[in-house]
């Protein structure tokens, strides 16, 4: 039964490629609603935090409640769920869009539909989304919107496109006349039992868990008992609120309606995104579809540079493990690196931003390793682990064969750029599944790849291959064996295992040596010579030296300026801190990314 | 600590800045003002505090001392001596660039006290003074020398920079042997140090100036090593040679510690090493408001800072460590409680092991390979724990 407030409310999100002004947008739609006053707006509102800001990229969910009143005057509640922009970040994004009838899609009118646009597009009409299309950017010199249109059209959106600039704020009531017009009500029973998705969450030092739920049958108030089906926990209601976009509390949420409670739940992790809340006393028989666990897919070793940081390092986890549902940690021990943690993230951006802000935030220097899938290890005696760090996949005879993750990929190319495309997933161990013409010069070339391939600089590789125009998505894609060997790093004779990495036994020549001259190159000089060798199940096949320093004197020492010499020194002392030693080798920060950034060659 | 202070006179005036120069000069200073910067540096002195004891050495360091009018810095000396004894025999030795001093005014400099004269050649080579914008040439360096010995001077060192952009190893050889034939008592030999805001630091920036590779300037370094014990010359200190006896007592109050005044733009003073640390201070470097504020009798500080005991036992290490002869164990002991396998535990020990560092007879000090890397020895002894 769909009620009169149901009928007034219009749940949508805004899917766009980075940069195609998805924020602004979102800016410019609370300002014209009054939810927020133009002279309290900060630039990009929704993007709250400053890495966010920083990197233009969303990484958590948001949704804003905004107060509307269409042209006829009927008073209507929209719901702007803001959705993460990144490929590391599509479950969420799935989530999000669940949470929704409809989607604005963002379209800048000089560079037109891309990759990462497309896939969302796709995932937004696999959940029966009404699209609208936004062309923004309509007043750029470079800004060509009928060609913007047509790609649209040839994606297979009929709508007619609406002509924006959200910078310049043209367009923006047709934009709102539009999500009331085209964007259906939600569909829910209010007296069913209650069924809420959880499309977020966020730690609040007061109230505990934040949980981001979009009501879709019955109804949440403060007081209720509820449940979290895939969880399991339960908990009563302290608070539901919506956000305008500060928060603000509210009686409860009835069917479509999206907003906040607070439970007194203690960490982020008893509230998986994609979980179903229902009351406790009277369950749903049924939770919503499609839930999953988030799982970390690249990891990295995280080391403090100071080995007294360790206690720090682990409150600093998991602090950020509170608001971070897909970050995973355990301890490990390296014999070079010391205490430190094994972490799993979601991909390489998610591991970037959590690394940034645990030195940025906690004031932390830290070691990373260069990041790794798990690998399938097989043993000769039948059994399979599951193994996270290079360092422990065994060489020797009980090891039986490995396997790999894989994903398919899925590159929008313009059509001239397809044979550089292809060369680099060829090199890239990628096997061919399609190729596509697609209409406006554009191309589609499908791949099955190594995870642990692309995670490397895949996307910085394709970007350069194709001047800029090719996009990547992806999805995984199961397990497969593979013939990988492990590729180990002595310094100074002793193997550092957190230099350790897992190649194909076709590239470990290769990588073998350009990874040798790659370290020779960012280890400094020290005080004696380092050689350094790269090794396959105790074979040498390649060798570099460190020479040793030659000369670091300091020999004027003008009317007594001892100050002076002792700053210098001070400061170079200070260098060395970023700098962990291993054995009796003083080794930076970027020795241990090396493998990353191999010369090709 | 042996009694007494150094004095360090700071006189800024040139004919040109030097391409490397970052210390306080002027150029193009006439007579009359020079006169006045030395009444500047003389009213300073009067109202200084001075440590107990003699006067130790005496070092007119610059710019050019040696473009002062000798009745100037007899005048310098007088006042020095009318505030504090100046020990018998102490070294009072006067920087000297060739081509600025006049055959006769040596002796006048010799008259007015002075005993030790230090004259910066820095290169042999027509090429290197010009692009160093040196002015002078070799020749005339070495009718300064020669001049030096006339007017009485038997204590004469003669600085050289190695190091320098585009210079080969055999150039260096070839200063060495040039300088090593005029056979100066003490040789001052720098690698050349890059010190920001520089012209040089701008042309190294640009790509106009090429510095030696470390290897080469390894190379050269260890040069002179090899060079001048044959000479007669003894490594002294990480920079410094001389003939035995001809050590300069000046430099070695720097790295044992010994109070010392500096007076003049931008020189630098130390108060000695007391129970609650010590302090460092320096004067003004901009060498007219120095004047401005030395000449109204008013305070010419713009620094200083205070020395933690850790602090001053890290420079007892680093700094007795440029010195050849090295440092004495019982003395760490003595001055600051603690033994060094106390104060830096691992340190010694780890640096032996590495043949850094010798250690023997109660003294440790850096070898050859040490000298070298002197820095990364250095820094190992910065923060002693002292309980």
């Amino acid at each position: 039964m769909v009620n009169d407030t149901q009928s007034r409310i219009r749940n949508f999100c805004i899917i766009a490629h980075v940069d195609h002004g998805k924020s602004t947008l979102a800016d410019r739609l609370l300002e014209a609603t009054g939810t927020v006053a133009a002279r309290d707006m900060a630039p990009q509102l929704l993007d709250q935090m400053e890495l966010e800001r920083e990197r233009g990229i969303t990484i958590k969910a948001q949704a804003v409640r905004m107060e509307y009143t269409s042209a006829d005057g009927v008073p209507h509640q929209l719901n702007l769920i803001d959705t993460p922009g990144h490929v590391d970040f599509a479950y969420e994004v799935s989530r999000s869009l669940k949470a929704c009838e409809g989607a604005l899609l963002v379209v800048d009118a000089s560079q037109g539909v891309e990759a990462q646009t497309l896939a969302n597009l796709y995932l937004a009409l696999e959940h029966d989304l009404a699209i609208v299309p936004v062309i923004n950017k309509i007043d750029l010199p470079s800004a060509d919107p009928e060609a913007a249109a047509r790609q649209l059209q040839e994606v297979g959106l009929d709508h007619p496109p609406l002509l924006v600039s959200a910078k310049a704020g043209l367009g923006i009531a047709e934009v709102l006349a539009a999500v009331v017009r085209d964007v259906p009500a939600p569909r829910g029973d209010a007296d069913a039992p209650l069924r809420a998705l959880v499309f977020d969450a966020r730690y609040d030092t007061y109230q505990g868990v934040l949980v981001y739920v979009r009501v879709i049958d019955g109804a949440i108030r403060v007081g209720d008992q509820v449940a979290f089906m895939a969880g399991g926990g339960q908990f009563q209601v302290d608070q539901v609120g919506v956000f305008r976009p500060a928060r603000e509390a509210v009686e409860g949420l009835g069917p479509g309606e999206v907003g906040y409670f607070a439970a007194s739940i203690r960490s982020v992790h008893e509230t998986r995104v994609g979980d179903t809340v229902t009351g406790a006393e009277r369950r749903a028989a049924e939770p919503l579809p499609g839930y999953r666990p988030a799982q970390p897919m690249v990891f990295s070793g995280l080391y403090p540079v100071a080995a007294e940081d360790y206690g720090r390092l682990r409150e600093a986890l998991e602090k950020l493990l509170l608001n971070d549902a897909a970050l995973t940690f355990e301890p490990e021990t390296s014999a070079a690196l010391g205490f430190g943690f094994r972490a799993g993230f979601l991909g390489l951006l998610h591991l970037d931003v959590i690394q940034e802000r645990l030195e940025r935030e906690y004031g932390l220097a830290l070691i990373t390793t260069a990041p790794n899938v798990v690998w399938q290890v097989h043993y000769t005696d039948g059994h399979m682990e599951r193994v996270d760090n290079p360092a422990l996949v065994p060489t020797g005879s009980e090891l039986a064969y490995l396997e790999e993750p894989m994903v398919d990929a899925e590159i929008l190319t313009p059509q001239g750029s397809i044979g550089p495309v292809m060369e680099l997933a060829q090199e890239r161990r990628g096997v061919y599944k399609d190729l596509e013409y697609l209409e406006g010069g554009r191309a589609r070339v499908l791949y099955r790849l190594p995870l642990g391939e692309i995670m490397y600089d895949f996307f910085d590789a394709l970007k350069s291959r194709t001047r800029g125009y090719a996009s990547l998505d992806y999805q995984m894609a199961g397990y497969q064996r593979s013939d990988l060997v492990r590729l180990d790093v002595l310094l100074n004779g002793e193997t550092v295992d957190a230099l350790s990495v897992v190649v194909h036994r076709d590239f470990a020549y290769a990588r073998g040596r350009a990874l040798a001259q790659k370290l020779r190159e960012v280890i400094p000089r020290q005080m004696f010579e380092v050689p350094i060798q790269a090794a396959i199940g105790g074979r040498v096949i390649a060798r570099e030296t460190v020479r040793a320093m030659r000369k670091d004197v300091l020999a004027k020492c003008y009317g007594g300026d001892i100050t002076r010499k002792r700053k210098l020194l001070e400061k170079q002392k200070e260098g060395k801190r970023r700098m962990k030693t291993v054995g009796l080798v003083e080794v930076p920060q970027e020795a241990f990314m090396a493998i990353l950034r191999l010369d090709p060659e | 600590m042996s009694g007494g202070f150094a004095v360090y006179v700071h006189v800024p005036f040139c004919v040109r800045r030097c391409t490397y120069c970052d210390f306080p000069v002027v150029v193009g200073m006439g007579s009359a003002e020079r006169s006045r910067y030395l009444d500047a540096v003389a009213a300073e002195w009067a109202s200084e505090a001075l440590p107990a004891g003699p006067v130790t050495s005496v070092y007119f360091g610059g710019g050019t001392p040696s473009l002062a009018d000798p009745r100037d810095i007899g005048r310098v000396l007088e006042a020095i001596g009318g505030r504090a004894p100046i020990q018998a025999g102490a070294e009072v030795t006067l920087e000297v660039n060739p081509g600025t001093v006049a055959a006769g005014s040596l002796a006048d400099f010799r008259q007015a006290g002075v005993n030790r004269m230090s004259l910066g050649v820095q290169a042999a080579q027509p090429h290197h003074l010009r692009q160093l914008h040196r002015e002078h040439t070799v020749a005339e360096a070495h009718l300064a020398i020669r001049q030096m010995r006339r007017a009485g001077f038997h204590n004469v060192s003669v600085d050289a920079i190695y190091g320098l952009p585009a210079q080969t190893v055999r150039e260096w050889r070839d200063t060495l042997a040039c300088l090593t034939s005029w056979e100066p008592e003490h040789l001052s030999l720098y690698a050349l140090q890059v010190e920001a805001g520089t012209p040089l630091a701008r042309a190294v920036g640009r790509g106009d100036a090429v510095l030696p590779a470390e290897d080469m300037a390894g190379d050269m370094g260890d040069l002179a090593d090899v060079l001048l014990p044959s000479l007669g010359y003894r490594r002294y200190e990480v920079s410094n040679f001389a003939q035995p006896g001809r050590e300069s007592r000046h430099n070695q109050a720097y790295w044992r510690h010994q109070p010392y005044i500096g007076v003049g733009a931008g020189a630098h003073s130390f108060s000695g090493p007391g129970p609650d640390g010590a302090r460092r201070w320096w004067n003004v470097r901009h060498v007219r408001a120095y004047m401005a504020s030395a000449l109204a009798g008013k305070d010419p500080t713009a620094g200083e800072e205070h020395l933690s005991r850790t602090q001053l036992a890290g420079e007892f290490l680093w700094l007795g460590l440029r010195e050849a002869a090295g440092v004495s164990e019982s003395a760490f002991r003595e001055v600051y409680g603690r033994s060094l396998p106390e104060a830096v535990p691992g340190v010694v020990e780890g640096l032996v092991a590495q043949h850094l560092l010798w250690r023997t007879g109660g003294r440790l000090g850096l070898t050859r390979r040490g000298f070298q890397i002197s820095n990364q020895v250095f820094e190992r002894f910065l923060s002693p724990n002292l309980g």
